[in-house]
């Protein structure tokens, strides 16, 4: 590790010698004219030069220039662009407000960047969506959902019909990096999967990545999904909410201080809950239903050079029968961070966070009461420095550290019906040291590479418990408080190469390893809220993967389309599947029931959008394959992975009809999953057993929707109607083999079909 | 008398909780479809039921057959069975006279706490399973509640809900199945018992689907069995084709963990049990 720390070091000196002398700073804030909500991703570039930079997710930027007079334009998705002249005498600071462009449809629904930005940019594989943009989007139940819009883009898959769950490049669900203003988000949905936790309203900025990352972000295999959270308008008071027809959502905003501090509130509740009330019958008026969310976050300028910043995020969701009977399950995140910039050149942001999810199920019998809870949680603490090196080199380089205390299952009752079971928690430390060097060589070629050194020590108090091939524990091994159970490390190269073919045009090249040190255990095929975390012990090893990918990037119609071609190989090692009838609740020995093996997906993305105009949207399309192969599955032969698909279409449109009227739609078409289908089937005590033969030998039928929205914008208000599903496709969620109804003498294939036709309506304000 | 949560019935209760609000969420409707199924080469399933009892102790031989077939057995004639222990016993089991694929003899059973191996010889090849015979597990009583039906799952139709009571053996892993008949009716669900999280207590088991009412005679039996019967049915339950499955909260199907070494399907389980009936009054 200190070996990683020189190199730092190194490396920031070296960096900062690079043709340092005479040349002047130029830097600053770029923020919105209305709310002075800072601008992230925003350009910054030299007129007449190919010299330029954008804002990072604080809204500041930094750019070294010759002394001189300099025509700066500074651009932003959505926002008319500004041209300022700068006089370089002496390092200058300039804040910069944007004024959002006035017709809201006129612009970019999912955006790389700014005009030709998709070209030039380093990164390759990631695509920021803005919530604000992304209204027209028609969706399942009329809320606006972040992780909904994010399956409708090549090299993403949806969970399973209208669940917010998805899987990046064949990667596992439980492999994305799911960030809210830095705090890991455990569970990311509401109600069984078909909601997300992130309410719109709250959302300022969300980037997907699906391939190489930044050395700064890291701890999942397959994706980084990194959502910011409003500051709040710190210039004058605002409200907005909606009313759906599931949920109603309140946000209120406004400055605290004036051009000082500024807070945001914003919640969302559901209430089918209602309807239950209604209920002719006791018990399901008794009965509870709903889940809510509630973020809030504000933030205090202390000087030119200090801002701190408080969020939090509370969630929950409620599932109760008469009373006697509840499901109470949900996340809570809280941020503070403190932004400060050292000089023109070197910027901090230092956090301390903290993450937790649980579940409980609480059972009544007479005067009895059981509870049965789990929980996840996570204390950290982050250093992230960006220094500003000069108009070609930026360094990023910081240390994180986060400790875990997993609560796998405890069972507490009182009266005396049920024994009392603890499995014991489990405590981890994972820390990271990064440095990430961006740099343009020449005006062709530009490199953005780091490295990330990754470290893993499970804590006592704790036991390991071996097992034998049956899976019944052999030998019991204790461990104190504080004392290191075992200790995992390593090293995690990327890097991203690109090579300016032309001015529009480019290739790009990357590779990254990540590694993760916690694992999602889940035997269904959707995820549920009572699938537990488990850390990294010496049974399960870390989960490893190697991705490369390869793309070309181009930008046309001045600007108004982009379309890009990108190949990935990916290589997962450590992964881990479930034995047969695995029983992994409550079970203290869930290690005997975990097989190990390794998978690897490889495939074509192709991506065309078109940013401006009445008529907005991309279409994609990938072909992939993802498989994995275990020693204990199949005679350890490859076989498909449930979100293998061969063909992956998705066509999204929004089309202004006039001043008020737009249309959305989208169209989707997948081969479907790989699943598990019977081969024959034969009776034994009584019932008609399927007989398999292969894991996911066989694939759901292909699944193809359309989804239509209209949405009327007036002055404080508008209103959408959405239909889902709208040529009312019966999709298969599911398909059971099973004894006829009608004839016990055969079995038949029965196909469940969700969601065929769905209307909503919501209602928008905002005064 | 305290009612006891057991894991099954724990697990039991969410799954009965989710599902309606699933299915009145996605509002999910059912069709017949066609799919193409890939046929397999027929399989020698054996399912083996060694007893506490003489008379009682039977083997019943068939395979399998395509998906599309009708649910009829094949019965397998001229198997070599087997039965023996560790200390010497050896039996050997004759074919019934009647519909192929039925082995029995008068003399078969088990002791308790005894391990049992069987040995199946089918066209030359030879199939083995182990069983232990469980100490058995008695029922106390059975009881009867009202209820007035206004709930959903198991609670929504009025009538009486039966109890079994019984007393989980402490100290002891207790796996049972609970068997249920509705006027000498057979109840086809799988209530299986693990008495991981109420060793020692009594136990008051009441999840049964079905409701009764007055005049009905309701029997119940516990079947004791040991671990590896038990994993048996509880993934033969998780698949059997003419019970509801393939919700979202199902894992991946496959075959059940069957004891018998080679590629044979079936189980080879020692079995006792407990029965008590009763008839529903005023």
């Amino acid at each position: 590790m200190s070996r990683i720390i020189i190199l730092v070091v190194f490396l920031g000196f070296l960096a900062s010698t690079v043709g340092a002398s005479e040349k002047l700073t130029l830097s600053g804030h770029i923020r919105d004219a209305g709310s002075s909500e800072e601008l992230i991703g925003a350009s910054i570039q030299v007129k007449g030069a190919a010299v330029g930079t954008s804002a990072n997710g604080y809204g500041f930027y930094s750019l070294t220039l010759p002394p001189g007079e300099h025509a700066i334009r500074y651009s932003h998705v959505g926002y008319d662009t500004k041209e300022v002249t700068v006089t370089l005498d002496k390092n200058v600071r300039v804040d910069v407000e944007l004024v959002a462009k006035v017709l809201a449809m006129d612009s970019i629904v999912v955006t790389t960047e700014t005009a030709d930005e998709n070209a030039r940019s380093v990164e390759m594989s990631s695509l920021n969506i803005d919530p604000v943009q992304i209204r027209a989007v028609p969706v399942l139940f009329g809320e606006q959902d972040i992780l909904k819009t994010i399956q409708l883009l090549p090299g993403v898959q949806e969970g399973g019909e209208g669940n917010s769950g998805f899987y990046v490049r064949g990667g596992g669900a439980d492999q994305n990096l799911i960030l809210l203003d830095e705090a890991i988000v455990y569970s990311s949905s509401h109600l069984l999967g078909f909601f997300s936790v992130f309410n719109s309203d709250a959302v300022k900025d969300a980037k997907l990545i699906k391939g190489t990352s930044s050395a700064e972000y890291g701890g999942r295999l397959s994706s980084v999904l990194d959502i910011k959270m409003k500051e709040g308008n710190s210039k004058r008071f605002h409200t907005a909410g909606g009313i759906g027809l599931i949920s109603s959502r309140l946000a209120i905003e406004g400055p605290l201080v004036r051009d000082r501090s500024s807070f945001i509130i914003s919640g969302r509740r559901t209430y089918f809950d209602l309807f239950l009330k209604v209920s002719s019958k006791e018990a399901i008026r008794k009965s509870r239903l709903y889940f809510y969310d509630l973020n809030v976050k504000t933030n205090y300028r202390l000087a030119r050079n200090d801002r701190v910043f408080l969020s939090g995020y509370f969630g929950k969701d409620a599932l109760g029968y008469k009373g006697e009977f509840g499901i109470d399950w949900g996340n809570a995140t809280g941020t503070a961070r403190w932004n400060h910039i050292f000089n023109d050149k070197l910027f901090l942001n230092s956090s301390l966070i903290y993450s937790h999810y649980s579940y409980q199920v609480g059972i009544t019998n007479g005067d009895d009461l059981v509870d049965i809870s789990s929980s996840i949680e996570d204390i950290s603490a982050k250093n992230d420095f960006q220094y500003f090196v000069d108009s070609k080199n930026t360094l990023k380089f910081g240390l994180h550290t986060a400790y875990h205390t997993f609560l796998p299952g405890e069972i507490k009752s009182t009266g005396s019906s049920v024994n009392e079971l603890k499995i014991k928690r489990k405590y981890a430390l994972e820390s990271a040291v990064y440095v990430n060097h961006e740099l343009t060589a020449s005006a062709r070629l530009s490199f953005d590479y780091g490295l990330r050194y990754s470290s893993f020590a499970l804590l006592g108090p704790g036991e390991v418990i071996t097992f034998d091939k049956d899976g019944d524990p052999t030998d019991i091994k204790s461990y104190g408080r504080r004392e290191l159970i075992k200790h995992y490390g390593a090293i995690e190269p990327r890097a991203t190469a690109r090579y300016l073919l032309n001015d529009i045009s480019s290739v790009k090249i990357s590779y990254a390893r990540n590694k993760q040190y916690l694992h999602l255990l889940s035997t269904s095929t959707t995820t549920t809220p009572f699938d537990v975390w488990h850390p990294s012990t010496k049974i399960v090893k870390p989960g490893v993967a190697d991705q490369w990918a390869i793309g070309y990037f181009r930008d046309f119609g001045e600007g108004k389309y982009e379309a890009s071609a990108e190949l990935y190989y990916k290589d997962l090692r450590n992964q881990v599947d479930y034995k047969n009838g695995a029983d992994i609740y409550f079970n203290e020995n869930v290690e005997s029931q975990l097989v190990f093996g390794k998978a690897r997906a490889y495939g074509l993305e192709l991506f065309v959008k078109k940013k401006q105009g009445r008529l907005t949207g991309w279409l994609g399309y990938t072909l992939s394959r993802a498989q994995k192969k275990f020693d204990a599955i199949d005679d350890g032969k490859w076989f498909r992975a449930r979100q293998d698909r061969r063909h992956d279409v998705e066509v999204v449109g929004i089309y202004e009809l006039s001043k008020r009227w737009t249309l959305g739609f989208n169209w989707v078409y997948y081969t479907g999953n790989a699943v598990t289908f019977p081969s024959g089937k034969y009776i034994v005590d009584g019932h008609v057993i399927n007989l398999y033969t292969e894991r996911n030998g066989y694939r759901m039928p292909a699944y193809h929707r359309l989804d239509l929205s209209f949405t009327r914008q007036g002055k404080r208000s508008s209103w959408n109607f959405s239909l889902y599903n709208a040529y009312g496709r019966r999709n298969a969620y599911a398909i059971e083999f099973r004894q006829s109804e009608d004839d016990t003498t055969q079995t038949e294939a029965v196909r469940i079909a969700l969601f065929t036709f769905f209307p909503s309506i919501t209602f928008n304000f905002s005064f | 008398m305290r009612k006891v949560m057991t894991k099954d019935a724990i697990v039991r209760k969410i799954v009965l909780l989710l599902l309606p609000v699933f299915a009145a969420l996605t509002g999910g409707c059912e069709d017949k479809i066609q799919v193409d199924l890939k046929n397999s080469e027929p399989r020698l399933v054996i399912e083996g039921h060694l007893s506490y009892r003489a008379n009682e102790s039977w083997f019943r031989l068939s395979r399998t057959t395509d998906f599309y077939q009708p649910n009829e057995v094949e019965g397998v004639s001229g198997a070599l069975i087997v039965i023996s222990d560790s200390g010497g016993f050896e039996d050997t089991l004759v074919e019934w006279s009647g519909p192929p694929g039925f082995y029995w003899n008068s003399k078969a059973r088990g002791d308790f706490q005894k391990t049992y191996v069987a040995t199946v010889t089918v066209d030359d090849k030879t199939y083995v399973a182990s069983a232990t015979m469980p100490l058995p597990i008695r029922i106390d009583s059975l009881g009867m509640s009202f209820q007035e039906g206004d709930g959903f799952g198991p609670e929504e139709d009025r009538g009486y809900r039966v109890h079994v009571f019984f007393r989980d053996r402490p100290g002891v892993p207790d796996y049972a199945r609970i068997m249920l008949w509705h006027n000498r009716l057979f109840c086809l669900d799988y209530y299986l018992y693990d008495g991981k999280f109420s060793d020692g207590n009594v136990i008051d088991y009441d999840y049964f689907t079905d409701v009764f009412q007055i005049g009905d005679t309701v029997t119940a039996e516990i079947v004791s069995m040991d671990k590896t019967m038990y994993d048996y049915f509880v993934t033969l339950s998780e698949v059997a084709a003419d019970k509801n499955g393939g919700t979202a909260f199902d894992a991946t199907p496959a075959n059940p963990n069957t004891n018998w070494s080679g590629e044979a399907l079936g189980y080879f389980g020692a079995f006792n049990w407990s029965k008590e009936s009763l008839i529903v009054g005023e």
